[in-house]
Formats: C-alpha cells, structure tokens, sequence
C-alpha cells in the first residue's frame, strides 16, 4: 500500500489479544498463538488509538498533539508501527469506505 | 533360573511421587544419582505420598526399554539415553500434576532474604553457575526447573541434582553443546533448601567464554517475554502465564549475568553490585 494511502487506512485492534500491562510496555498475546509481543511506549500509544474509526493520520495528529511534536515526524513512527503490528496479524487494515486493506 | 528382582526407587515432591522401577541395578543407580535429595523409601504400612506416575525400565541385549504408565509408546536406548529420559518423564510427571504453577526452564538459589531464578536456555550456563553460587555458600532450590506459586512469587524446591556441562571454555554451536557429557554437581544436602523461598529478583544467565562476569539491566518486557519463552507449562496455562510473566517482570528486578568464570559470577551477585543494581566485572 503506498504511503499516502496508508495515511487513510484504518487500523483496528484484532479481537481477542490478550494485554498484559508492563511499566512503559505492553505485552500482547493472540491466545492459540505461541508467540507474545512487547510493544515499547510509543507503538502502545498507536495500539490504544487503533479503534478501527481513527485513520493512520488521525492517530499521527493525536499523538503529535500529545507530544507536542511535528505531526509529519509523528506519521512515519505511527506509519511504521501500523505495518509491524499489521504484519504480526494484531492488526486490520481497512480504507475509509470500509473495503478491507 | 529366577527371574532377577524388581526394586522400586521412589522420587518425591510436594506430597507426590514418581516411582521407578527395574532390576537393573544400574537404572536404580542412576535415579538414586540423579534425584539424589528427592528419593525417599518406600512407604511402610501404605502410601501417603501420591503416586502420579511409574517408570518401568527393562535392561535388553542391546540397551533399555524405558515405559511410563499411561504411555502409549515405550522407548529404547543406551543408559545414558535412559538416565536422560528418567529426568525428563519424572519431571514432566510432577509438572502435570502441579498444572496450576508457572514452572520455568531455570535454575534458582536462596540467601539470606534473597530469591534468585536463574532462566537460561539450554547450554546457558545456569547449572554452573548454581553450583558456584552453592558454593559460595548460597542455598539450592533447582538447577532445571523452577515451579513458582504464582500468587506469592514464591518457588517450590526441586532439587534435583545439578549437572554440568563438561568442555572446552570456548562458544560451541547448539548441537555442539547438547554433545557434551555432564558431570554431577557437588551438592552437600545442607545446601538443599527445603522450604518454597520467595523469589526477590531473575537473573538471565548467558555462558560467553573470555569474558569475567558482567551484569546489565534488562527490560521489564524483554524479562517477561524471556520469562514466557522458558515457561515449561505454557500450554496449560495460557493467558495466565501472560499476566504473569508481565505482573513479576514488572514487579521483579530483572538483569542479564554474562559470564566465562562462574565463581567471579558468583561473587558478582553475592557482592554489592549484584545486590543492588547493574555492575560489570
């Protein structure tokens, strides 16, 4: 998916993962999986913001927001963390009208 | 011709037993070795303990014949692949029995209020590096593996006894060190900690030869990632298993102990540094 519309897919958490909280982290788990995942601060703060309402971009202004950063700095990390959880099935993509990514 | 008597070493933990029987004296020799601080005698006048599994192994013209009840399949090999087996099957036998436990891939000792699991792959390290600790005056709950009580973090003693890798100090490949011959720890039995101890901190241990001994800091999530790794009884457990491994990674102070000397390793966590905080020797 190129970039651009990467920024208007819409990212859901995928039903079921199991969360266990860390101190900075999250620690996920699809239950049947034999594999967990640890998601470092800033891919947690993506993870919570995928609801599967919020695009790619919507989640980049929030949290530039939040951090007070650029939201152009903010979008490659959330553009990023969006395809390493999509590409670890945490994830679903969708476009806007709903068709699935 | 009679045929030969069949003995019955019994090993126990936790009100449960393993029985093992042969008449091969060999075979019984070598549980008796291997299970030294767990064996008990037989019971007289009935059983109290629970008997959750029983071994059976017959000697044949080209090696032994190793059964467990329940078993469908029976297995063959040298001694050696026996003595291997009997570790296995027993363990995995009290395992089963104690479902409701996190049991790790891991060796731990006791000081003092002191509480430390030792998870490690195999080949790490950690047998060696327990029996330094032992003798370094440290008490021995395990050196294979570790059942915590997950509602007090505290870990059962499995004392089987230590066995460590005999080789060149040098890094082997995997099959390399799964080769190697192993010799029994020393193990006095007043070192044998008898009663569950609270574990207070894990320590990763990773053997690198040419290096003293050298403690770093590790992550909450990469302790409870390598926590759920060497979780013996996962498929059991589940999602608990993952609440676990993240509440004690999160609770627990967790480190990295690479080392080529387990008696500088030894010191390292007996001393100061290792106590409190990241240190390197």
């Amino acid at each position: 998916m190129a970039d651009s519309s990467f920024a208007e897919a819409i990212p859901r958490r995928i039903d079921g993962v199991l969360e266990a909280g860390l101190p900075d982290e999250l620690l996920l788990h699809v239950p049947g999986d034999s594999t967990a995942s640890v998601l470092n601060a800033t891919a947690r703060a993506v993870w919570e913001l995928c609801d599967g309402r919020r695009s790619v971009e919507a989640i980049a202004r929030e949290l530039a927001q939040r951090f007070d950063a650029a939201p152009g700095e903010i979008l490659t990390s959330v553009r990023d963390a969006v395809r390493d959880l999509a590409r670890l099935q945490l994830l679903a993509l969708s476009s806007p009208d709903g068709t699935p990514g | 011709m009679t045929a030969p008597d069949v003995r019955t070493v019994r090993v126990r933990f936790d009100g449960l037993c393993v029985s093992v029987e042969s008449s091969a004296p060999e075979v019984l020799a070598e549980v008796e070795r291997a299970f030294r601080a767990m064996v008990v005698d037989p019971p007289r006048g009935g059983d109290v303990d629970t008997v959750v599994a029983t071994l059976s192994v017959t000697r044949l013209d080209d090696g032994y014949e190793i059964s467990k009840s329940g078993a469908e399949a029976a297995e063959r090999g040298p001694l050696a692949e026996v003595r291997r087996a009997i570790r296995y099957h027993t363990t995995r036998a009290f395992l089963e029995a104690r479902t409701e436990w996190f049991w790790v891939h891991a060796a731990a000792a006791r000081r003092g209020g002191r509480g430390v699991l030792l998870p490690g792959s195999r080949g790490s390290g950690k047998s060696t590096l327990v029996t330094a600790l032992v003798r370094a005056g440290w008490r021995y709950l395990s050196d294979e593996a570790v059942p915590l009580d997950p509602a007090s973090d505290r870990a059962v003693p499995f004392p089987l006894t230590p066995e460590v890798r005999m080789g060149p100090r040098r890094s082997l490949s995997r099959e390399a060190v799964s080769a190697l011959c192993k010799r029994e720890g020393a193990l006095d039995r007043s070192a044998i900690c008898r009663e569950p101890a609270r574990i207070t901190e894990i320590v990763f241990v990773r053997f690198a030869p040419g290096v003293s001994a050298i403690l770093e800091p590790v992550t909450a999530g990469e302790a409870a990632l390598q926590l759920l790794d060497g979780c013996l009884n996962f498929q059991h457990l589940g999602p608990r298993a993952v609440r676990y491994a993240a509440e004690a990674a999160g609770r627990l102070a967790a480190r990295r102990l690479t080392f080529g000397d387990e008696d500088a390793a030894a010191r390292l966590l007996d001393g100061p540094a290792g106590a409190a905080g990241t240190a390197a020797s």
